[in-house]
């Protein structure tokens, strides 16, 4: 493979799309570093990383369903309701708790795939359908915020060992994960499947299956996400899902996965993130106020979307076939 | 001056010189075709033609008129028609209103009248001899045939002077094939000019007047087509002698059978067609399109559900999706390679090793260093020419990307080929590069089953010939029955054999 390694170091190709969000994470870093030197500790790190955890494990199953060309709303609806089991149940048993929230999240995707790769219906719509039922349910659960969580698990979560964060490591096991799974058969498939479904199947992938296990995934991951939350905030919430299921498309999108498929992956999400989170930050920092907040989240999602488009287009202009 | 001339154009995508300062004209009157091989700047010249790209340089002009134009509709009002490769119709809108679009018939009012618009669709319709289209079907609801027919018309009505049909026969079934001939013929005669590019040379040659052929982006021709064989504009189009366009070869099949099918049917698709494959055999496969022959290869491959029996090396095999027929050795080379064969945002890489993802891999992860070395095998057994196996499939020629396609199957060591129309859209070198293939893997003890729409192809390389006709099948050619007369003549139902 001679000529690939020549080619390979004469041209690097740079993928904008990822490379996009972390300069701009970079100089969201670097602006709250001058406005505030203290946020460039291990401590504010810490914090960071607690907030941002559940969004990490919600937002990482929702990159797989996207490149997937899928969408999965019902994240929102797991989410609320692994809060509400774990601030109803946890005191009873908190493994069984979690174990009963994973069951959920698991079986909410289970249901998903079969309804979409089976019957063929819309990702969008079916998972609008699942989330609604979920946020019933969690609303039944849990009526208000609130509920018990044991300081354990709190303490557990928000510990520094030798002072870094627990959910840094976390984080950091999400990415391990991701980085095995891209490169399995499944992880292929997944991407083969968004990028031209018809072409995977005619190539021997098992659409149904392969569905089935990114849905379920993605269930999963909203339920982990459920319970860091739950965990590290001491409380549930049968509504905390909603604003969840928008972050974690935008924070997919911002880090380069595609909402069309076949493009995209969990690390610049975990950057997509972190760039959701720390922008309410700097605004705050800047003196700017919080009602800006989502204005700049807004515009830096436009913006991102744009340069994966742009992207395209010239790539697209500079081959238009010379057959 | 009077027809159409073409001065001087080129056309740069970046460091590709696609059109290099070609000349061409046509006169009222002619048709007039365009030969080249894939990268010979057809497709680049039509674009500009038909107002969809602009040329760098060069003038067009039209009876001593020179026109400028930015679009394909202000293209449309110098005068200039095209009906595209890639059909154009808005697929959830009726035919009626498709061949109508921005060019609706005069009512009262804002409100399209219906009726009218039918009623004008139908006159269009009678015109032009079209019996089996309802101008108020939604257009998705046609076969991709029809639709030809309908974007022609909608091309036609608008009664450009110059008409561009860019390989406006190859989504045709034969017999509207020579409805479309006629046409152009008919249109010709009322001295409107006709630009005819297609792949097939013999269609070319027995319908156009005369014929410019384009070579690396130059005009390197322009011959008179009753003046001029077939192996001199091959070697034009290629720029050397074409040795052999086939490969010798010898039958090497032996009389054990790889692929048994029995009594395959598909409601309205296939009827009770059984065949036996055997091993080292190319057995081919002819008829009109459309006679179940597609159904037919997708059955074999797992992708359609029939009834019947398959069976493999005598063993009765079931196939309940296509991963189930690459499991057995069965691959399918599909009809349309750039939605169904490859996925072209993906790498040349991820593609080779899309079907042997279980192959080269224990508990779900890939083993890198042999899924490695069997790529590199791969690329290096066919010889594609590309510049890393990192790229994507998309940036590789037509012939190559067939090429990727035969190879991630070749990484399988499969048994059976179906192969549908492999060298639709391919150019002549390449062609006849899979032909050799083709009787390699016969050689090598797999088994081919091999459709083709063009005649010369079936004679050329394949063992036996099967016709289907009326989605079943009508005979089977052997040795010296394997004549183009013969093929034809069972392709329409007629027996070949002397009846006593």
């Amino acid at each position: 493979m001679k000529i690939n390694e020549a080619a390979r170091a004469g041209k690097l190709k740079i993928n904008w799309s990822f490379a996009v969000p972390c300069i701009v994470l970079a100089m969201l870093i670097i602006a709250m570093g001058i406005l505030k030197p203290a946020t460039l500790s291990l401590y504010f790190l810490g914090i960071k990383c607690d907030i941002s955890v559940s969004l990490v494990f919600v937002a990482a199953g929702q990159t797989l369903v996207l490149i997937s060309e899928g969408i999965d709303l019902s994240v929102g609806g797991v989410m609320s309701i692994a809060t509400c089991i774990m601030a109803t149940m946890s005191e009873i048993s908190l493994v069984g708790a979690i174990l009963l929230c994973l069951v959920i999240g698991l079986a909410v995707g289970c249901i998903n795939g079969l309804l979409i790769s089976k019957l063929k219906m819309q990702p969008l719509i079916t998972t609008l359908s699942t989330w609604t039922v979920l946020g019933g349910c969690a609303l039944w659960i849990l009526k208000t915020d609130g509920g018990y969580i044991p300081p354990a698990f709190t303490n557990f979560l928000i510990h520094r060992v030798g002072g870094i964060p627990v959910t840094l490591l976390f984080i950091i096991a999400v990415l391990i994960m991701w980085f095995f799974l891209k490169n399995t058969a499944f992880g292929y498939s997944v991407y083969a499947i968004g990028s031209n479904e018809r072409a995977a199947y005619f190539n021997g992938i098992h659409i149904t299956k392969t569905k089935i296990k990114i849905f379920c995934i993605s269930g999963v991951c909203a339920a982990l996400g459920g319970i860091m939350y739950a965990g590290i905030n001491a409380t549930g919430s049968p509504t905390v899902g909603e604003s969840n299921i928008m972050m974690s498309i935008a924070a997919a999108v911002i880090g380069g996965t595609s909402l069309t498929g076949g493009r995209g992956g969990v690390t610049g999400t975990v950057v997509g993130v972190f760039i959701l989170k720390l922008i309410s930050d700097i605004l705050v920092f800047a003196g700017i106020t919080s009602y800006y907040t989502s204005l700049c989240q807004g515009l830096l999602l436009i913006i991102c979307v744009a340069i994966g488009s742009v992207s395209t287009l010239l790539k697209n202009r500079r081959r238009l076939e010379y057959d | 001056m009077s027809g159409f001339v073409v001065k001087k154009i080129s056309k740069s995508f970046g460091a590709v010189k696609a059109l290099d300062e070609v000349n061409f004209s046509a006169e009222h009157g002619e048709i007039h075709a365009i030969l080249g091989e894939n990268g010979a700047g057809k497709s680049t010249l039509i674009k500009i033609l038909s107002g969809v790209q602009q040329a760098d340089e060069g003038t067009i002009t039209l009876n001593g008129k020179e026109l400028r134009f930015k679009s394909p509709k202000e293209a449309l009002a110098c005068g200039i028609g095209t009906v595209f490769q890639e059909l154009s119709l808005m697929q959830d809108l009726t035919v009626a209103q498709n061949i109508f679009f921005e060019h609706y018939p005069k009512s009262k009012g804002i409100i399209i009248d219906k009726k009218l618009l039918r009623e004008k669709a139908l006159e269009l319709f009678q015109k032009y001899d079209i019996m089996d289209i309802d101008p108020d079907i939604r257009t998705n609801q046609l076969s991709l045939s029809q639709q030809q027919m309908v974007e022609i018309i909608k091309v036609i009505s608008r009664e450009p002077s110059i008409i561009i049909l860019d390989e406006a026969t190859s989504a045709l079934t034969q017999n509207r094939v020579h409805w479309l001939l006629d046409l152009a013929r008919k249109l010709a005669d009322k001295n409107k000019m006709i630009l005819f590019i297609s792949h097939r040379l013999q269609e070319t040659r027995q319908n156009c007047d005369r014929v410019t052929v384009l070579r690396n982006g130059r005009d390197v021709g322009v011959r008179t087509l009753n003046e001029v064989d077939n192996d001199e504009l091959v070697s034009l189009m290629i720029g050397r002698k074409l040795s052999a366009y086939f490969p010798e070869w010898k039958p090497m099949a032996s009389e054990q059978p790889q692929l048994e099918a029995k009594s395959l049917t598909i409601d309205k698709y296939l009827n009770n067609v059984t065949f036996t494959l055997r091993k080292g055999e190319v057995l081919g496969v002819g008829g009109l399109a459309g006679q179940g022959q597609v159904p037919l290869f997708l059955a074999l491959a797992g992708i359609r559900h029939a009834t019947g029996e398959i069976m493999l090396d005598g063993r009765k095999i079931v196939l309940r999706n296509p991963g189930d027929a690459l499991e057995n050795g069965i691959t399918l080379i599909p009809e349309d390679r750039s939605t169904e064969g490859l996925i072209q945002t993906m790498s040349i890489r991820i593609n080779l090793l899309l079907p042997s993802l279980s192959i080269f891999s224990k508990w779900g992860f890939l083993n890198r260093k042999q899924s490695e070395r069997a790529i590199e095998e791969a690329i290096e057994r066919l010889e594609i020419k590309m510049g890393s196996s990192d790229d994507m499939v998309m940036s590789l020629s037509g012939g190559n990307q067939q090429k990727v396609l035969i190879s991630k199957y070749l990484m399988l060591n499969p048994k059976v080929f179906l192969m549908l129309d492999p060298t639709r859209g391919v150019d002549v070198g390449t062609k006849s590069e899979m032909f050799r293939l083709v009787r390699k893997l016969a050689e090598e003890g797999n088994s081919v089953l091999f459709y083709s729409t063009d005649l010369s192809e079936l004679t050329g390389i394949c063992d036996r010939v099967m016709v289907m006709y009326d989605n079943s099948v009508f005979d089977t050619l052997v040795g010296e029955e394997i004549t183009k007369e013969n093929i034809l003549k069972a392709s329409v139902g007629e027996s070949i054999r002397i009846t006593q």
